[in-house]
């Protein structure tokens, strides 16, 4: 069985509040621009982790409710709340399965680099709607799999070694799917490079050491196709992940 | 928690309404008490001002 997301992440809690790649990644500037936050807006920031997305809006709406599986990521989201004096920031232990929210609750939602810890990414896109007022915005943003399927193979096994509570990336194909099949009508798709530097993403991961080997030869040794659609570098080892940011309205 | 999240606030499961106890609370909000689901028959801790409102079968 898959190990728990709450464990992974209840011991790993605090590198998130500083990591770079979460704390100023590019797609979190065009979460906020996509998302177009109103004054009025009541948002739901899912699977909020150290809460950065739900600390970025915070500013320009009127109340932003931060959800997480996991306390001890919570905690560190009100602590990072409480240092940047944000006071309409709410706090909930949830799961994005069973959102204990009624429906049609939300203005916005919000999802950033969370669905590929998702077991099912229909489940979770249903729910969302769910807490979406009719007319209501979602931007979601993750990591996607290449369309090319033995590269689609490629990712998953790095991420999943990486990381054992990794599900998917899933594929551009399978989120247009999600959307439609979740009544979610996709109006803007954004793709971006997030770049990785690979010490500092097994070390966010606990990764062991002989793991972390193996990731690296994978990486700088496998073929040459690979090596340039993820632009591996070395010295130090750096690559890239393709990543899609997602505008979807509630019909 | 703030006492007017309980607009929004449903069962996880059955995403009926919740009954709010409260056991503490401070100027602001709710920093311990629970919510109840007449449904279910279920209890939803709040504690440390955060509700924890994770289905029984994943707590």
């Amino acid at each position: 069985m898959r190990p728990d997301v709450r464990e992974q992440f209840g011991r790993v809690a605090e590198l998130y509040a500083t990591s770079q790649v979460h704390a100023h990644g590019r797609d979190l500037d065009i979460i906020v621009r996509l998302a177009g936050p109103q004054s009025g807006d009541l948002v739901l920031d899912v699977s909020t982790g150290a809460g950065h997305t739900a600390l970025a809006l915070a500013a320009h709406v009127r109340r932003v409710v931060a959800a997480d599986i996991t306390p001890e990521m919570l905690a560190v989201a009100r602590r990072l709340a409480a240092v940047r004096s944000s006071t309409n920031v709410e706090l909930c232990q949830a799961d994005v399965r069973a959102l204990p929210f009624m429906a049609g609750s939300f203005d916005l939602v919000t999802c950033r680099t969370a669905a590929h810890h998702y077991p099912r990414l229909d489940e979770a896109l249903r729910e969302f709607a769910r807490v979406l007022r009719p007319g209501g915005r979602l931007v979601v943003s993750d990591t996607v799999a290449p369309d090319d399927e033995v590269a689609d193979r490629f990712i998953n096994a790095v991420e999943a070694l990486r990381d054992p509570t990794h599900v998917r990336d899933w594929s551009l194909a399978e989120w247009r799917a999600a959307f439609a099949g979740a009544g979610l009508r996709l109006e803007t798709t954004e793709q971006l490079d997030l770049e990785l530097d690979f010490e500092s993403w097994v070390e966010r991961s606990a990764t062991p050491p002989e793991l972390r080997e193996v990731l690296a030869l994978m990486l700088t040794r496998g073929p040459a196709r690979f090596r340039t659609l993820f632009k591996v570098r070395v010295n130090p080892l750096r690559f890239c992940l393709p990543k899609a940011v997602f505008l979807a309205v509630r019909d | 928690m703030k006492r007017d999240l309980m607009e929004i606030l449903a069962c996880p499961v059955c995403k009926g309404e919740l009954e709010l106890t409260v056991e503490q609370e401070d100027e602001k909000e709710i920093i311990k008490g629970s919510l109840y689901c007449k449904n279910c028959n279920e209890t939803y801790p709040i504690e440390d001002g955060i509700p924890n409102l994770l289905p029984p079968n994943l707590r």
